[in-house]
């Protein structure tokens, strides 16, 4: 399909491709068959007539050859008395059958003739070339002098030795009767031709005395000796059915021809108007039609479209549907209004999206250049311990563990669906089964974990995750000594709204309480200690210590305030 | 695009149509000559030969791809009907006219001033009257002076001394009259001429009293200038009435309607012709065989002349693209053509070269019994 063609232009197409071209085909169709039918009817009736004038001429010659056979010479060569009534019956009858009845000698002289006349004949050539058997000779057309006009000749050897009897044909009485039959039928014209298509008797006599030749004609040069030849042919500048049929006897071409127009008339006369009148009918309906179709769907639908281009401005879809529609448009109107506001709906919370995505893609870049300062101090206290080989693998494997812990945490943001909070529940279990396997060993020590699904923000989680890693390896360090047997608790609770609380237990042997308070132990205790102490700050947090049948270390924070990041800026 | 691609090939088709239905608009060509009546053989022969020529053209394809049309009229061998159908022919819009076919109605046109430019190539016409002229009048005929004086020399070298008499058509007189004076002057003092009238002789049905003043005169010959069945018919006349003199007649009656007509009557009879051979090369029999299939009847000289006229107009639109316009001057400077016969010339007056053969009709045709040869002048 065409995008470039609008509504209008496709419905009108569509309405003269699928409606007016097929109906106006299927009325040519119905046209065009009963033109069909009315020129075969009118080829039959032809074929009909022409072969009845077949039979006439047959018939007419019959008549002649059966007159000459009573023509009776005497022998000087005139004509016997007896056979006068017969001559007179064929040259005076009300429908001669001759013009003249000639005797001529074995020269082709004219000896006698009947009626009487000059001894001027015009056959003498003819005749003298023909050959002439048992039955009637037929000579070509040719122009008498005696009478003044074209005439063909029937020629029979005579009874009596050496003398021939030659008559000229009244063609008229041929032409008069073939005319009359044919005076019913006023657009049709009844002709004969030899077979070479000369004229010889045709009602327009203009045919005869000019010789007209219309061997050009096919069904009169086609023509066999049975089988009518039927076609439509263009004659004198007009098209005509014309249907030609063969007399044997004389070889000639009888033709029946019809102004094509004429012909078809009656069909036409009917057709015409029908065919005008429906198609009138449709042209009306297919406007009437075209025009409730614009009312009803093309006009509202561009109103639609222009109305869904304002879409593209942003705007949405305003106002009510187009009036005098039908239902499914106006649902269709309906559920664009409610696509168009949820479009723009979405649009803008994708757009609040992606701003926050900017900001967290913007923090997460500073939260790991936070957290790579994290580990850059961590390595920085790390190496003030370092005094012999094992320390240094000491402190390499603790460094390890606890940038592992930072990178727990942001395994947890990627792995779940917040990416700027972690779910401590899963991160301390993690985290623990993490410390479990490194400290594999000691599998005399239980690890219990009480922690909820409690989402962190990442600038807490990475310092409690540290935190919690050093509480938990001093714990496997330093509580359970000689194989002690043990346990170590993990719990992280939210004890009230912006308020956490981080508690890591043990029933070890216990810190000696003469360390003192807490900051003591930040101050005097391991490296590991101190750390604790400085992300604790970091979080604004606050740390408790007490022994109760091992060492109980218990962080709080609050989110609501800020976390001051190690080397952060 | 495919839209644009689709109106350029519906544009174009619509052109094609046009332009197809104006390049095939027919040319349409006029043929003059007496179609009935009893000097009809020269011209229903001369309307079958170009009526020949056409077909055969058009099945080749036409001219520059337009057929000819051939709208034939009958001039009567009339003046009158002669200047009546020039005005009709140019108001149909025709290109040239072949014909006519007789002298009589030739002169008459050829002297017209306002022909409308529309040039005549007439196959028969011979009257002397016609030759030497700037006018638009072409003919593949020769004059027929000279077959008429050769004729009457013929004669009185065979008879010398020879009594003879002369009837001349007065239907024809541009055709008759100088055919009778160049007889004469073939005759010159070797001979008397006791008999000369001009007749009406289309018109005679009983020659009776003609052959009873003649026969006081005692004539050896008698030339009659009328057509082939007026030829005959006196022929029949003559030989009926028991008169044994010798027959002369005209070219224009040497069709071949005479022997249809004149049968054992015109056995011995003596014609001279300007053309002769027209059909005796290839050409001419396949002309011969092609003219019988389809009309039935052997072609007369005036068929073979007829067929050879639409070749020359044809050579002649060939090079005016069908028009019209400069046709005359193309005809008048297109010098050899063929023919039937072979290449012949035809000058800027419009006249071909004059030969002359005197034959004698024997066993059903016309056979040579002398040819003028132009160095015994």
């Amino acid at each position: 399909m065409n995008r470039d063609r609008s509504l209008t232009t496709i419905v009108r197409a569509s309405l003269v491709r699928w409606f007016l071209v097929p109906s106006g085909t299927l009325l040519l169709l119905v046209l065009v068959l009963g033109l069909w039918r009315t020129r075969e009817a009118t080829f039959q009736w032809q074929i009909r007539n022409a072969t009845w004038i077949r039979t006439y001429l047959t018939t007419f010659l019959d008549r002649a050859e059966h007159m000459l056979d009573f023509v009776v010479v005497d022998a000087t060569g005139e004509i016997d008395y007896r056979s006068i009534p017969v001559l007179s019956s064929g040259v005076r009858a009300e429908d001669p059958v001759f013009r003249r009845v000639m005797i001529l000698d074995s020269e082709a002289n004219l000896v006698s003739s009947y009626p009487a006349a000059s001894g001027v004949i015009d056959v003498s050539g003819i005749i003298g070339k023909m050959s002439i058997g048992e039955g009637l000779a037929i000579t070509a057309p040719y122009f008498s002098t005696a009478t003044n006009r074209m005439v063909v000749a029937a020629i029979r050897r005579g009874t009596i030795a050496g003398y021939t009897v030659a008559a000229e044909l009244n063609l008229n009485t041929l032409q008069h009767s073939i005319t009359s039959e044919f005076g019913r039928f006023e657009d049709a014209t009844a002709f004969l031709t030899d077979r070479w298509g000369n004229v010889i008797a045709h009602p327009d006599m203009r045919y005869v005395r000019e010789q007209v030749n219309l061997g050009a004609l096919e069904p009169i040069r086609d023509v066999g000796s049975h089988e009518p030849i039927t076609g439509l042919y263009r004659v004198d500048d007009t098209l005509r059915f014309v249907t030609a049929v063969r007399e044997l006897r004389s070889g000639w071409t009888v033709v029946v021809m019809q102004d094509a127009l004429v012909a078809l008339t009656p069909t036409l006369s009917v057709a015409i108007p029908t065919f005008a009148f429906l198609a009138t009918l449709w042209v009306m309906a297919l406007g009437l039609f075209r025009r409730r179709l614009d009312a009803i769907v093309v006009r509202p639908l561009t109103r639609f479209a222009g109305e869904i281009e304002t879409l593209k401005r942003r705007s949405g879809l305003t106002g009510n549907p187009p009036a005098g529609t039908f239902r499914e448009l106006e649902t269709l109107f309906h559920s664009f209004q409610e696509m168009s506001e949820t479009i723009l709906r979405r649009e803008g919370e994708l757009k609040t999206a992606v701003e926050e995505n900017e900001t967290l893609l913007r923090e997460i870049h500073h939260r790991v250049k936070n957290n790579l300062n994290v580990v850059a101090s961590l390595l920085s206290l790390q190496s003030t311990a370092i005094d012999s080989v094992e320390a240094a693998r000491a402190a390499f494997q603790e460094s390890r563990n606890r940038i592992f812990s930072i990178a727990r945490v942001h395994e947890s943001l990627y792995g779940g669906e917040n990416l700027s909070a972690v779910d401590m529940g899963g991160y301390i279990r993690q985290m623990m089964s993490d410390l479990t396997d490194t400290y594999g060993q000691r599998r005399d020590i239980g690890v219990r974990v009480e922690a909820e699904h409690i989402h962190v923000d990442i600038q807490y989680a990475v310092p409690c995750g540290i935190i919690l890693n050093e509480l938990v390896t001093n714990a496997y360090k330093h509580a359970f000594p000689q194989e002690r047997p043990g346990e170590i608790t993990v719990e992280f609770t939210k004890p009230e709204e912006d308020r956490y609380r981080l508690v890591v237990r043990d029933n070890g042997v216990g810190i000696d309480e003469s360390a003192g308070d807490v900051a003591d132990l930040y101050r005097h205790n391991s490296l590991g200690m101190k750390l604790i102490g400085v992300l604790v700050g970091q979080i604004s947090g606050t740390m408790t210590y007490r022994v109760d049948n091992g060492s109980c270390f218990a962080i709080e924070w609050s989110d609501s305030e800020e976390a001051v990041a190690v080397g952060a800026d | 695009m495919i839209r644009r691609v689709r109106q350029a090939v519906l544009r174009a088709l619509l052109l094609a149509v046009l332009l197809s239905g104006c390049s095939r608009a027919p040319i349409l060509i006029g043929f003059a000559g007496p179609l009935s009546g009893s000097s009809s053989d020269l011209g229903v022969q001369g309307r079958n030969g170009a009526t020949l020529a056409i077909e055969k053209i058009n099945a080749e394809g036409g001219v520059h791809g337009r057929p000819l049309e051939l709208i034939p009229r009958d001039d009567g061998n009339d003046p009158d009907t002669a200047l009546s159908l020039n005005e009709a022919f140019r108001q149909e819009g025709v290109v040239a006219i072949i014909g006519h076919m007789t002298s009589a109605p030739s002169v008459a046109v050829a002297t017209l001033r306002e022909r409308g430019g529309v040039p005549y190539i007439s196959p028969t016409a011979s009257a002397p009257s016609l030759s030497r002229r700037d006018d638009y009048f072409f003919r593949l005929q020769g004059a027929s002076d000279r077959p008429a004086r050769v004729l009457g020399a013929y004669l009185v070298d065979h008879v010398p001394g020879a009594r003879v008499a002369v009837l001349l058509d007065s239907g024809n007189l541009a055709y008759s009259e100088p055919y009778g004076n160049s007889f004469s002057d073939g005759i010159g003092e070797n001979g008397v001429i006791v008999y000369r009238q001009f007749l009406d002789i289309a018109a005679i049905a009983d020659w009776t009293a003609v052959l009873d003043d003649l026969s006081t005169l005692n004539p050896e010959a008698v030339l009659i200038v009328a057509s082939a069945v007026d030829t005959a018919r006196f022929a029949q006349a003559l030989r009926n009435a028991g008169l044994d003199w010798e027959l002369l007649g005209s070219g224009w009656a040497a069709t071949g309607t005479i022997s249809t007509h004149g049968g054992r009557a015109i056995d011995g009879m003596l014609v001279a012709r300007s053309v002769f051979d027209l059909m005796e090369s290839e050409a001419g029999q396949i002309f011969r065989d092609r003219y019988f299939q389809r009309f039935g009847r052997e072609p007369s000289f005036a068929a073979a002349q007829a067929y050879n006229s639409v070749h020359l107009l044809v050579a002649a639109l060939d090079e005016t693209n069908g028009r019209v316009q400069g046709l005359r001057d193309t005809l008048r400077t297109i010098g050899e053509f063929n023919t039937l016969a072979g290449p012949t010339t035809i000058d800027a007056y419009g006249d071909v070269e004059t030969v002359a053969v005197v034959l004698r009709y024997e066993s059903d045709t016309f056979v040579p019994v002398y040819h003028w040869d132009p160095e015994n002048e």
